[in-house]
């Protein structure tokens, strides 16, 4: 049976004891909740961590694109 | 009912919002991205919908950390009266701490003020708390944010110098960012200077974190 999404939990005992995991977290620091998991923008070269992308619940006042193009500029300014 | 997961990546960041805090509430905000976290104010709220204190509720339950400043524990020059948003919201977190499922349970808080003991005066309730001083430096709110973090989340993080080094590189650049984009330097609104400070580190290279 194909898989689209983590199955609903039974416990192990109506499952006829089969082991059946589909989605199991690597690390520590992927439980979200509310579908809210971040998204990963990137690694940062300065300190080599990933850098998460904000909660989109206000509209921003320009686009990334924009954001993207400034930051671009002016890091190149200084090259 | 389920207990309600909190996100290990979320911290929750109540503080002032007034210009003269800025400073600091901006340094708070990057030392939270530049360490792999992610900020949650309720800055990023919209107007509609739920009320403003269900919508802070929400925050609040989702966020594994906070981060509290109690600096504004002062009479404002208009009103003659404190504001007293930051210790209901810090009463709140505590109360999800203390009362919430394991999830809840698990919540981590750090404590700022401008002076380390001050709060005996105006909270003493919090007596045996640890709470941190920044004395108004936005660098030191830095500081201790970065290493709150490392502790309570016990990941490896980018040391405090070198974070503080990122910082000040990054505000050297942000006239010029908020020159391109149009923005009062000042004045950037919430949900865009996160969004600034993101690109920024992505594209920001290797050397300016440099010793």
């Amino acid at each position: 049976m194909a898989l689209v999404g983590p199955a609903p939990w039974t416990p192990l005992a109506r499952r006829g004891g089969e082991a059946h995991i589909t989605v199991m977290a690597t690390r520590s620091d992927t439980i979200t909740t509310k579908g809210s998991k971040p998204g990963v923008l990137g690694r940062s070269a300065a300190t080599g961590r990933y850098v998460l992308a904000p909660v989109a619940t206000k509209k921003a006042t320009v686009s990334d694109q924009r954001i993207a193009a400034a930051v671009k500029s002016v890091l190149a300014k200084k090259k | 009912m389920p207990a309600v997961q909190t996100s290990t990546d979320d911290v929750f960041i109540n503080c002032p919002f007034d210009d003269a805090f800025a400073p600091t509430f901006r340094a708070l905000i990057f030392a939270i991205l530049v360490c792999g976290f992610r900020p949650r104010s309720a800055r990023e709220l919209d107007d509609g919908g739920q009320t403003r204190i269900d919508k802070i509720f929400a925050l609040i339950e989702q966020c594994r950390y906070g981060i509290h400043d109690l600096s504004r524990t002062e009479l404002d020059a208009v009103n003659n009266l404190p504001r007293f948003n930051m210790p209901l919201e810090l009463g709140l977190f505590l109360g999800a701490k203390r009362y919430g499922g394991k999830h809840q349970k698990a919540k981590r808080v750090l404590i700022l003020d401008v002076e380390q003991f001050r709060y005996q005066r105006f909270i003493s309730d919090l007596a045996g708390m640890d709470i941190h001083e920044h004395g108004g430096d936005p660098a030191r709110a830095l500081r201790e944010a970065r290493d709150w973090l490392a502790n309570v989340s016990r990941r490896e993080l980018p040391s405090a110098d070198r974070v503080q080094r990122v910082y000040e590189a990054f505000l050297a650049d942000l006239p010029d960012l908020a020159a391109v984009l149009e923005f009062d330097p000042d004045r950037i609104p919430y949900v865009d200077f996160e969004r600034i400070v993101g690109r920024w580190l992505i594209e920001a290279p290797a050397a300016i974190g440099a010793a």
